[in-house]
């Protein structure tokens, strides 16, 4: 076997599988000139100092993965954590020969759908163990004593009587030994010593300083900067354009244009369907390239452009609304869940009661805003930039250049904020246009007006419930219609209007189904010019503000208690089917527990003593909701006086299964809550003659430190496997802020942001 | 026309645009990329530095506008290697997530505490920044630290 290509881990995509395939990567990079540095796999490195180096293969944007994944193979590694250093990993995909397949050596690096723990979990702990094993092996080889009697400690080795050999000492040897063709028997979870201890952000220090390099701070030597005058309409073009003054300017390059949505960019072989409607979610430009930020940033000021509006160009968000009731108004285009006898039911009902519940848009607004820095070679590019996920990125640039995969590379630097914006690769196909009009590496900023005015949105909808209550003051019957902008609109391949898109604006399987006899779930398509894609919590948060919103309003109506009325829905705790249409691949949990969702529940109105008197102007409103995974629930006490809003108390509850770093889930959960809470109260882009109106934070409020309320957070103990944290936090935060509302002063938010919509002089 | 100022203790000279915003200059031409963009006018913080000890929002504060004047950006925030409380303060609390906020956080709190050691909700509600990640209730408590730290230190 020669040396160099020796104990490379080939991890297939259908898991471990004892599969062996020795591979030329370089892994974790190595100094060369070091020889007493180990690799012992392609995520750990043993230095001389002993010090342990694991490589973190997910994209980190502030959910903590640099530090979770690690933790992962430490712990079956069997080091203390104090000796690991984190190194993050470039995108690994590789070919193994001219002709071999396509393999990622570090696995899956995608980073979406709070999947990347979820998904790593006995994945990368078979890295670690498989690591030690070699390591156990090698003192093994040197003490002539059976594998089974060692033990290891502290990144040691320890023979029966005591002796120790350092990993350092057994890394060199251990790399000439081979693996067993099983998987290696994992630790017990009473036996973890990493894994469920709180463990600080592995990047912490590096923050503090401003040392940390974000995809926005890297740079290509010899690039260009380039920032783009887009055209603010929706599918509109270039008509004609003067950059005469913008070419006078010094430090100012050049300009090229860039044609807008092309599907003929993107296409995608075999007809497969991709999640990312890249090619057509671009807008027509045009670029300046200059020598600094600030010449290109004048240039583009100097532009003269004369834009054609494009088909939208009458469009409003007003406008969306009223089609949106219209829609609701008549029959839904698809019923993916019916059952029972709706109309029957409702004929026997004691009372009917029904609402609409209105969406906004919404923009990502990540701190860093979007950019890339990209080289293209004949043969050869590569990309620094923040991305969630490299093979999206990956791929557009190899659909658009033709480059092979393994020979594009791919950096992978912290993200400054995600949040779902950085899933699509749209930005990255845009400075793929620009980076092959001129002969040096580009560094393509967007501004925040930029971000907000082309981001890809939450889609905006309205959702139109209804609820019949039998003669003994039970819930009979429920239906929930949507009609909204569905996400991918713009895919290529997608016939017609997404009647099928229904996944993205709809969960049928959400609670109260399998809780009501008579239910329905419908979904109606609406068009809209603005560009879709994927916001923190996608379809959770779109769902559960209308359905706890209108589980109160039922409660109400039946002269029930909204959460003994929610306890007795949920009823005896059982397991109900549960379809995740969005996201197949990651292996989400297919049942629902209701004994779960009622035990969070449960424990924030304790927490908050639900039931105790309060002050006038005072109320508590609760909600819950599956969320990928997981069981989330939150509880809010607030004043409304004289319209003003406080809120004095907010309480979450999560059981997301096994916790890998309890601090970490302690950071996304209450961050999250404040996202949710940030979003209800002030965040909305509207749409008005086919443009979008919000540009920067002064329209688009995020909330700021005085406003942000502390938010507690129980972790419940749970044994079930580990559900991920990053998205949890989010969707139950606005219905229980909203009912909280509601039960300070009596009025119920039916549009979404609240804004200044609170009227109450209570 | 030159302009000379001091940045992180050192005599400057600059030549260029003399509307550059102080931001672009640190990030394209100082190579001190701490100083983060985050909108551009003055509304989110990322970019804060301090200009004579104050906090300074610098994507809005033009180069011709630096003559005679101190700038301090989160490079220099560390000496000798040693770290402020404040950066302390915001690892033992473990406030960052994505990070991308929180030099121009800290920037803003140092400014905050140097020219008032024991703020008051007047003195919170002046700190502005944004925190896309929402880490307020971690950052309120590094705050509280630091206070502790400071009134600590100075015998208070």
């Amino acid at each position: 076997m020669d040396g160099s290509r020796r104990n490379f881990l080939k991890l297939s995509t259908t898991g471990l599988g004892g599969m062996l395939i020795s591979l030329n990567y370089p892994g974790l990079a190595a100094d060369a000139n070091d020889v007493m540095t180990t690799r012992i796999n392609p995520f750990i490195r043993i230095e001389p100092d002993g010090q342990i180096v694991i490589g973190a293969r997910a994209c980190e944007m502030g959910q903590g993965v640099k530090t979770a994944l690690p933790m992962l193979i430490a712990e079956e590694l069997d080091v203390p954590w104090s000796m690991v250093r984190v190194e993050q990993l470039d995108y690994g995909l590789t070919r193994a020969d001219v002709n071999g397949e396509l393999t990622n050596v570090y696995g899956n690096q995608n980073t979406d759908a709070s999947a990347t723990v979820r998904r790593s979990w006995n994945e990368l702990r078979q890295i670690g163990a498989r690591a030690r094993y070699l390591l156990v092996k090698a003192a093994s080889v040197k003490w002539h004593i059976e594998l089974d009697k060692l033990n290891t400690r502290q990144a040691m080795v320890v023979h029966p009587d005591g002796n120790t050999l350092s990993y350092s000492e057994l890394s060199k040897v251990a790399t000439n030994l081979s693996l067993p063709e099983y998987d290696i028997p994992l630790k017990k979870s009473e036996e973890f010593s990493i894994i469920g201890k709180s463990t600080q952000t592995a990047d912490a220090s590096e923050i503090v300083v401003g040392a940390t390099v974000y995809g926005i701070d890297a740079e290509i030597p010899g690039s260009l900067v380039a920032v783009v005058a887009r055209c603010p309409f929706f599918d509109g073009s270039v008509s004609t354009y003067d950059a005469s003054h913008t070419l006078k300017l010094s430090g100012v390059h050049s300009v090229v244009e860039i044609s807008g949505a092309d599907k003929n960019d993107i296409s995608l072989p075999g007809g497969k369907k991709h999640n990312d409607g890249i090619g057509s979610n671009l807008a027509a430009g045009i670029a300046v390239l200059a020598d600094d930020t600030w010449a290109a940033l004048k240039g583009r000021q100097k532009l003269k452009v004369d834009w054609l509006p494009g088909p939208w160009r009458n469009d409003s968000t007003e406008a969306l609304m009223k089609r949106a009731g219209r829609a609701l108004d008549e029959a839904a285009q698809i019923s993916p869940r019916v059952e029972g006898n709706i109309s029957q039911a409702s004929k026997q009902a004691g009372k009917l009661i029904g609402s609409r519940y209105f969406m906004p848009f919404l923009a990502h607004c990540a701190m860093e805003p979007l950019h890339a820095s990209l080289e293209i070679g004949s043969d050869h590019a590569l990309l620094i930039a923040s991305i969630q996920v490299p093979d999206n990125a990956s791929n557009v640039i190899h659909m658009m250049t033709g480059i092979p995969r393994e020979k594009i590379e791919i950096r992978l630097p912290r993200l400054g904020g995600g949040f779902g914006r950085r899933i699509s690769a749209d930005y990255i196909a845009e400075a793929v246009k620009i980076a092959r009009q001129v002969d040096r590496p580009i560094k393509l900023i967007w501004t925040r007006e930029d971000d907000i005015q082309n981001d890809l949105y939450r889609p905006a909808g309205m959702h139109g419930l209804s609820a019949a209550i039998d003669k003994h003051n039970n819930l009979s019957c429920w239906s929930h219609q949507v009609a909204a902008t569905y996400r991918l609109f713009r895919e290529p391949g997608l016939q017609g209007i997404g009647v099928n898109e229904w996944v993205s604006c709809h969960d049928p399987d959400a609670f109260p189904a399998g809780c009501v006899e008579n239910f329905e779930a419908s979904f109606t398509a609406l068009e809209f010019g603005l560009r879709r894609g994927w916001w923190r919590g996608p379809l959770p948060t779109f769902v559960a503000f209308p359905i706890q919103s209108f589980i109160d309003e039922v409660a109400h109506a039946a002269g029930k208690d909204p959460l003994q009325f929610r306890l007795e829905l949920l009823g005896k705790a059982r397991q109900m089917p549960y379809r995740d249409m969005n996201f197949e691949d990651n292996r989400n949990p297919t049942v629902i527990d209701t004994g779960r969702l009622a035990v969070v529940l449960r424990k924030v109105t304790t927490e908050i003593k639900y039931g105790r008197k309060l002050k006038a102007g005072h109320g508590i409103g609760m909600a819950m909701h599956f969320v990928y995974g997981a069981y989330v629930a939150h509880a809010m006490e607030v004043s409304v006086i004289e319209s003003q809003l406080k809120i004095h108390r907010c309480v979450c509850a999560v059981d997301l299964g096994q916790v890998l770093n309890p601090s970490g889930v302690e950071a996304q959960i209450s961050g999250a809550t404040i996202d949710g809470i940030s979003t209800a109260l002030g965040l909305e882009i509207t749409v008005e003659e086919g443009r979008v109106k919000q540009s920067n934070f002064t329209d688009y409020p995020v909330l700021r430190l005085s406003d942000a309320p502390d938010v507690e957070v129980h972790i419940m103990k749970s044994t079930y496997a580990a559900a991920g944290a990053g998205e949890m936090g989010i969707p139950t935060a606005a219905p229980a802020l909203t009912n909280a509302i509601f039960a300070a002063c009596g009025q119920r938010i039916y549009r979404l942001p609240i804004a200044n919509q609170l009227t109450s002089k209570s | 026309m030159k302009v000379k100022f001091i940045l992180n203790n050192k005599v400057q000279q600059y030549n260029g645009d003399e509307e550059m915003p102080l931001l672009w200059y640190l990030r394209d031409y100082a190579k001190l990329r701490g100083t983060k963009y985050g909108c551009g006018i003055g509304a989110c913080g990322a970019c804060t530095v301090h200009i004579d000890k104050r906090a300074v929002r610098s994507c809005t504060l033009k180069m011709k506008q630096l003559e005679g004047r101190a700038v301090r950006t989160i490079e220099d925030l560390a000496t000798n290697n040693i770290l402020h409380i404040v950066q302390r303060a915001w690892i033992d609390e473990d406030v960052a997530q994505c990070g991308y906020c929180q030099a121009g956080q800290i920037m803003s709190v140092v400014a905050m505490l140097e020219s008032n050691p024991r703020p008051g909700q007047r003195e919170f509600s002046g700190l502005t920044n944004i925190c896309r990640c929402g880490t307020y209730p971690r950052m309120r408590k590094a705050i509280e630290r630091a206070v502790r730290q400071i009134n600590l230190t100075s015998g208070l």
